[in-house]
């Protein structure tokens, strides 16, 4: 995982030290280091850009406010209640607009959710009624939520989830009175590993892949020895229906774009069987991207499986019911996520969804669709098996490639690859959509997108590159290619679309200079191998531009 | 109440209090470790988060509603650091403290 530390500004209107504190040290990846703009000073923080708090250009800011303290009229409904809801919300406007306006200081806003102390029974009976004042600040974390849908940079946290999880001691009048802190501890620990959780989604640190085990995790019982006849899962019965809901949890996580994995011991055909046979299984085959059901040690299949889908171990998430197992693979492949397992079936639907490993900023139609890319993968593998060689592969594929400059509708894809991919990166920039956008928007900037299909269905929107003209050549700024095409030429037919431009605009030459991560080695290997003149002290590749880069002969471009 | 049970409560709140503090920051789980005063280990800030987190804790644990914030307990701002007698001063004296408040509390 990256060491990088990550700069917060923390606003607020309340005392935030305890807020920093766990942020600063919770173990959790990444790394937070936190500054503290004046106490309530909210509003001057968020208008007045010459603050000195923004020049440590923090990388994200938390705002976090009191509902009656910075929307004026609620708190005159909170005394007279005598306040029509229409001035409230125009406020909540107002307020939206001033967090709107810190969207291009900072890369990520983390707007916590306002709730009011659970002793505030309001209206009691009538809360819920239009005057109430549950109803009033639901309706204001609604026009809230409402307002900021579109900032692509901004994320509401709910609040409420954290002081439901501190229970009575989330809110504390001694604390306020003492120090002006607004809640109790438990709220920040919860609220920083949210946080966190988010940075993760926002920083490519979330998990792709979970991984499950079958006896006694997807279902209960031994199939090879009970039959799976006689597996426990759903029907009239406590422990069955636990299986089920969890089941259902982990198709949900697939529906969301979680690839849902199987590594167990157990003979293939027999446990396929069962997956495919019993009535009751929520998760059929083509729910799981691979699986490895053999009697070999599950680390080695964890790597196998991994390898294979080309994805990173840092990615995996694994679960089994056996503590062994867990410790096995635990020891074996640190970077792998291996949540502690309760023993009760029925905890396990709760245990799974409390997990903070799978936050992503955005869910665009590539992740809604990313486990039958993966079947459609698994499928082409099984043709290559029965092809001799990588051509004639390649060929009957039948790969097309439709290539686009980047518009508003593909924008959120294109962030989402350039913050997710680690293997085919050359420069692994971080950007948030509005950076790329304005990014692209220079003169001398151009970026493309390439979306890949073959006949067993679509890859998507997997590729990016970027060109920087300076002078008579350019630079490839961005290659970017998500690794469910890699090594399918789509590589080369990026380079060709590239190369093909800058020979029309009259430029000489291209370079490319590779910037090495932990984990980008692959794209150093790609370029390696591409043609171009590698100058390796310098870590640059260059190609003349008197010559073509031919498209390779298995694509058609659209 | 057997006074071993209340100082294992406030080393359940400096152990929580910890996880929040930086490795080089740690409170040291000793009777000595000073609270106030020149040479304590916690700001204003962390002197609050400690009482307050023992009152809920002992009350959770014990079902006494412990009060260390009135009585003069808790130094005000800008008043005289407090004396080495001061009820706070240490965990040794605050365990001690809390054990006479829950014994006048019995005899009431």
């Amino acid at each position: 995982m990256s060491e990088k530390e990550y700069r917060c500004l923390l606003v607020s209107d309340f005392t935030m030290d305890n807020l920093a504190a766990c942020l600063e040290n919770e173990r959790d990846f990444p790394k937070v280091r936190c500054a503290i703009a004046p106490f309530g000073q909210v509003v001057q923080v968020l208008i007045d850009t010459g603050v000195q708090f923004w020049d440590s250009n923090p990388d994200f800011a938390v705002i976090w406010t009191q509902p009656h303290n910075i929307i004026e009229s609620f708190q005159r409904f909170l005394d007279t209640a005598n306040v029509p809801v229409e001035e409230i919300l125009k406020e909540v406007d107002h307020y939206s607009k001033l967090l709107m306006g810190i969207q291009n200081r900072v890369r990520f806003i983390l707007v916590p959710t306002w709730v009011c102390p659970s002793y505030d029974r309001g209206y009691g009976m009538l809360d819920m009624r239009s005057k109430g004042l549950a109803n009033t600040l639901m309706r204001m974390n609604l026009r809230l939520a409402e307002n900021l849908e579109h900032a692509s940079n901004i994320f509401l946290l709910d609040t409420q989830r954290w002081t439901n999880t501190a229970g009575k001691n989330a809110f504390n009048p001694k604390l306020w009175y003492m120090a002006k802190i607004a809640f109790g501890r438990e709220v920040f620990v919860e609220a920083a590993r949210d946080m966190k959780a988010a940075l993760r989604a926002m920083t490519a640190g979330s998990r792709k892949l979970l991984i499950v085990d079958l006896d006694g995790t997807l279902w209960g019982g031994i199939v090879g020895d009970d039959g799976w006849e006689n597996l426990k899962l759903g029907g009239h019965d406590y422990v069955g229906e636990a299986y089920r809901d969890f089941q259902r949890s982990l198709k949900s996580l697939k529906n969301r774009g979680i690839l849902l994995g199987i590594v167990s011991k157990n003979d293939e055909t027999i446990a396929l069987e069962a997956i495919k046979r019993h009535p009751e299984m929520v998760l059929r085959l083509d729910d799981f991207a691979g699986w490895r059901i053999n009697w070999s040690d599950k680390a080695e299949n964890v790597v196998d499986l991994v390898t294979d889908l080309n994805l990173g171990l840092q990615s995996v998430v694994f679960i089994d019911d056996n503590p062994a197992e867990r410790a096995r693979v635990r020891d074996a492949l640190p970077e792998v996520l291996v949540p502690e397992w309760p023993e009760d079936k029925m905890l396990y639907r709760a245990t799974l969804l409390s997990l903070r490993c799978f936050d992503t900023s955005s869910i665009g139609k590539e992740d809604l669709e990313r486990t039958s890319m993966y079947v459609a993968e698994r499928q082409r593998r099984e043709l290559k098996s029965n092809l001799e060689s990588l051509d004639e592969w390649l060929t009957s594929l039948e790969t097309e490639v439709r290539v686009e400059e980047l518009t508003s509708a593909n924008l959120q894809r294109v962030a989402q690859l350039m913050n997710r991919t680690n293997q085919m990166n050359l420069s692994t920039r971080r950007m948030t959509e509005t950076e790329i956008l304005n990014w692209a928007a220079k003169d001398n900037h151009k970026l493309w997108t390439f979306s890949v299909s073959d006949k067993f269905g679509q890859s998507g929107l997997t590729g990016v590159a970027s060109l920087e003209v300076e002078n008579r050549g350019g630079r490839i700024v961005d290659f970017v290619l998500s690794c469910r095409v890699m090594g399918r030429k789509i590589e080369e037919t990026m380079l060709h679309v590239i190369v093909e431009h800058a020979r029309s605009i009259g430029l000489d030459y291209l370079y490319a200079k590779y910037i090495p991560t932990k984990k980008n080695n692959p794209c150093l290997e790609f370029w390696q191998r591409s043609g171009w003149e590698y100058d390796a002290p310098l870590s640059t590749f260059k190609w003349q531009l008197g010559d073509q880069y031919p498209l390779p002969n298995c694509i058609n471009i659209k | 109440m057997d006074r071993n049970t209340i100082l294992n409560i406030v080393y359940d709140v400096m152990s929580e209090l910890n996880n929040d503090r930086g490795d080089d920051d740690q409170l040291v789980m000793s009777e000595s470790t000073v609270l106030v005063g020149p040479d304590s280990a916690l700001d204003s800030l962390g002197l609050v988060n400690l009482i307050v987190g023992l009152e809920e804790k002992v009350t959770d644990k014990l079902g006494f509603d412990l009060d260390l914030t009135s009585e003069g307990a808790l130094p005000q701002p800008g008043s005289q650091l407090p004396e080495s007698g001061h009820s706070l001063r240490t965990v040794g004296a605050l365990v001690d403290y809390i054990v006479t408040l829950l014994k006048r509390s019995s005899s009431e």
